[in-house]
């Protein structure tokens, strides 16, 4: 992606590698699941990451934080490489970018009062005395809409949002740059969803966070997101701003994603086109040769399934990996949505 | 399916009978024994299904549709369950008369359910079609052979690819998707004349979400069997349903054919679910929410049980019982004693 201000958060060509016996005694076989990722986080943006599940994109989240470690590429964080730090100076590192789980029955420790979960990085990082401890913590309550009183209670006293708004203030304890929000909200009815993005929005109003949002709810990365990358099969395949990518997608694995989620619209939902993709997403240990999204794809061309298909240029913002942009109809950047039918393209 | 279908009833020697109605339940009420007592988690809640239909059946977790839909199939542990209800039939069973043994024989030719997470619903020890023939064999009394022939003619019915090496695997060599299609061949067995169907897209990608409805689609076309579809999400309930029931803390508060619903919500807490709905559509609209949270079970309020987050609660919401199901048009009843005063913004 083109840096246009300095960014905050540089990730170039990242891998993560996993190698699973597939049977006792077998060879192990290699799962490349995040598989040269690049992206830019600009301060104060909010990237949207998504794709369906065993795409990578958690992993590539959690490869960033080194939580997994990445098998190669590089993670710049204002410029300081992250890949290769040592223990000690990666501690320091992850202060600015913290993390929120989609489950915030499992993030929160249930014999621990709310105070000490939230006050635990704030012990870390920051260190402070224990009248500035309650302090501190009485402030993040507030900030994230709960009364102060409840830092003497325990988790299970909490509903779900509550929960989640708990684990956002222990997130936000040490003052970190970056979220990387994986599926934070997806759990939650919508009415609590909503008012937790809600939070999320003025939060980055507020102190200007930075998020990265990894979520399968297209509806809602579309609302909350500047920009949007999606993922198949460990790679990128289309990124650009969110208007573009969901209004003109430049790829036919995008095009089917969107077409596929239903509208709360009767009227709207009867009338759109629905393109219903065959088959499960490949298994990641067998990735397919050419362009990964052949074997799935409705325009698929006999060039799709032998090259590997470069990023280039989609019209209005952003990058796409697919060959109808170079070779077939010519695409040029163009939407997908631009092909009158399926049968345009020569088999 | 023509092959398999079996002489011990089903939707087509059903609709013989001539009623049009599959499913009926008036003031349904279900007490559950807890730890601190009995205690009433669906309390009046009404509808029907009509032959070749699918209701929808929406709301927030613990509205009680889950255990709406358990109650009827008679799902519910027995010891820790109390149903009882003005009318519950289904076809021309009296199901508040069964006893459970009754209702087993009942279940698998008339009802039966698809849930959430197929691989709890499914056993890891046995082979799919195992599985399949099973049903078959308790409720139809189908040969070993004759069942695992039939259990292999279903997952090729449920576009299960290889269906014969497939009905020789173990649940944990499939994928949700493909476990959610096995869960339907099972459902399907004995050609019921409802399918339950509690959330069977919720854990599953949405490319597999789309297949999932698309043969749950072409299955209801072929057999014409009555679906309910128990859901939280608006999009699967614009996409599938033709009426929708709206419950809201153990009661229903509205029900409609699918586009009154969207187009002309009368009850205040559809309304809110509609302007709550995330849309890709029309992403600029800010997204709304209800304030607050539902009731917990043993402390609803008093009057209207939406009350306490309603924008439009009057004094006359606050107390005494619950409001009535009024019928405000042709097949929409809401539960709103200010509906005739309101008017609320749909999503058409």
């Amino acid at each position: 992606m083109t840096p246009s201000p300095e960014p905050l958060l540089s990730v170039r060509d990242l891998e993560v590698t996993f190698s699973p016996r597939k049977r006792l005694f077998r060879e192990r076989v290699e799962l490349r699941a995040v598989d040269g990722v690049s992206f830019d986080l600009t301060e104060g943006e909010t990237l949207g990451l998504v794709g369906e599940s065993g795409c990578g994109k958690s992993t590539t989240a959690r490869g960033l934080m080194r939580l997994v470690e990445p098998s190669g590429g590089s993670v710049r964080l204002e410029g300081r490489e992250l890949l290769g730090l040592p223990a000690k100076e990666l501690r320091s590192a992850r202060r600015d970018i913290q993390m929120v789980f989609q489950d915030p029955y499992s993030s929160l420790d249930p014999s621990m009062l709310v105070r000490d979960s939230i006050g635990e990085p704030l012990d870390v990082h920051v260190k402070l005395g224990r009248t500035e401890r309650v302090e501190r913590v009485a402030e993040l309550l507030r900030r994230v809409g709960l009364p102060p009183e409840y830092m003497t209670r325990y988790p299970h006293e909490f509903s779900g949002g509550q929960r989640q708004r708990l684990t956002i203030a222990r997130a936000i304890a040490a003052d970190p740059k970056i979220l990387v929000l994986d599926e934070a909200v997806s759990a939650l009815d919508v009415s609590t969803q909503n008012q937790v993005i809600g939070l999320l929005e003025e939060l980055s109003a507020q102190i200007g966070l930075t998020y990265l949002f990894i979520a399968h709810d297209l509806s809602v990365v579309r609302h909350i997101s500047d920009r949007v990358a999606v993922m198949y099969l460990g790679q990128i395949v289309e990124h650009g701003e969110a208007a573009r990518v969901f209004d003109a997608p430049a790829h036919p694995y995008t095009e089917a994603l969107l077409s596929a989620v239903p509208v709360p619209s009767p009227k709207t939902q009867r009338s759109r086109e629905r393109i219903v993709l065959s088959g499960d997403p490949p298994d990641p240990s067998r990735v397919p040769p050419g362009c990964r999204f052949h074997t799935r794809c409705t325009y698929a061309m006999d060039v799709c399934r032998t090259e590997v298909p470069p990023l280039t240029p989609a019209q209005g913002s952003g990058e796409v990996a697919c060959h109808l942009h170079t070779t077939g109809p010519r695409l040029a950047g163009a939407s997908v949505r631009t092909l009158a039918t399926r049968s345009e393209v020569p088999a | 399916m023509t092959a398999t279908t079996g002489s011990a009833g089903g939707a087509a020697t059903r609709a013989d009978t001539g009623t049009d109605t599959t499913l009926e339940v008036d003031n349904l009420v279900v007490d559950v024994l807890t730890e601190s007592g009995w205690a009433t988690v669906v309390d009046g809640v009404s509808f029907d299904v009509r032959r070749g239909e699918t209701l929808g059946i929406v709301g927030e977790s613990g509205s009680g549709k889950s255990v709406t839909c358990l109650s009827i199939a008679g799902l519910m542990p027995p010891r820790q369950t109390r149903v009882r209800a003005d009318t519950l039939r289904l076809l021309d069973h009296d199901l508040t008369r069964l006893t459970p043994k009754q209702m087993s024989d009942v279940r698998g030719p008339t009802i039966s359910m698809i849930f959430q997470e197929p691989m709890s619903s499914l056993n890891p020890a046995f082979t799919v079609g195992d599985q399949i023939a099973e049903v078959l064999r308790r409720h139809e009394g189908a040969s070993r052979r004759e069942s695992r022939r039939r259990a292999v003619e279903l997952l090729d019915r449920v576009g299960v690819p290889s269906p014969a090496r497939r009905a020789t695997q173990y649940p944990f060599e499939f994928s949700g998707g493909m476990r959610q299609r096995v869960m339907i061949a099972i459902a399907l067995a004995c050609n019921p004349d409802v399918i339950v169907a509690d959330e069977p897209t919720t854990a599953l990608d949405v490319t597999v979400q789309a297949q999932i409805l698309e043969l749950l689609r072409e299955i209801q076309r072929e057999h014409g069997m009555s679906v309910i579809f128990i859901t939280h999400d608006l999009g699967v309930v614009a996409d599938v349903c033709d009426r929708v029931l709206v419950m809201y803390a153990g009661q229903s508060v509205e029900s409609a054919g699918l586009d009154d619903l969207f187009e002309d919500p009368r009850h205040p807490y559809m309304e809110g679910l509609l302007a709550a709905m995330p849309r890709m559509d029309n992403p600029s609209e800010a997204l709304a929410s209800i304030p607050g949270h539902p009731p917990r079970v043993g402390a609803m309020p008093d009057g209207c049980r939406f009350h306490p987050r309603c924008r439009y609660a009057a004094d006359a919401c606050t107390g005494g019982s619950a409001p009535a199901l009024e019928l405000v048009a042709a097949h929409h009843t809401t539960r709103c004693l200010r509906h005739a005063e309101l008017t609320l913004r749909g999503n058409p």
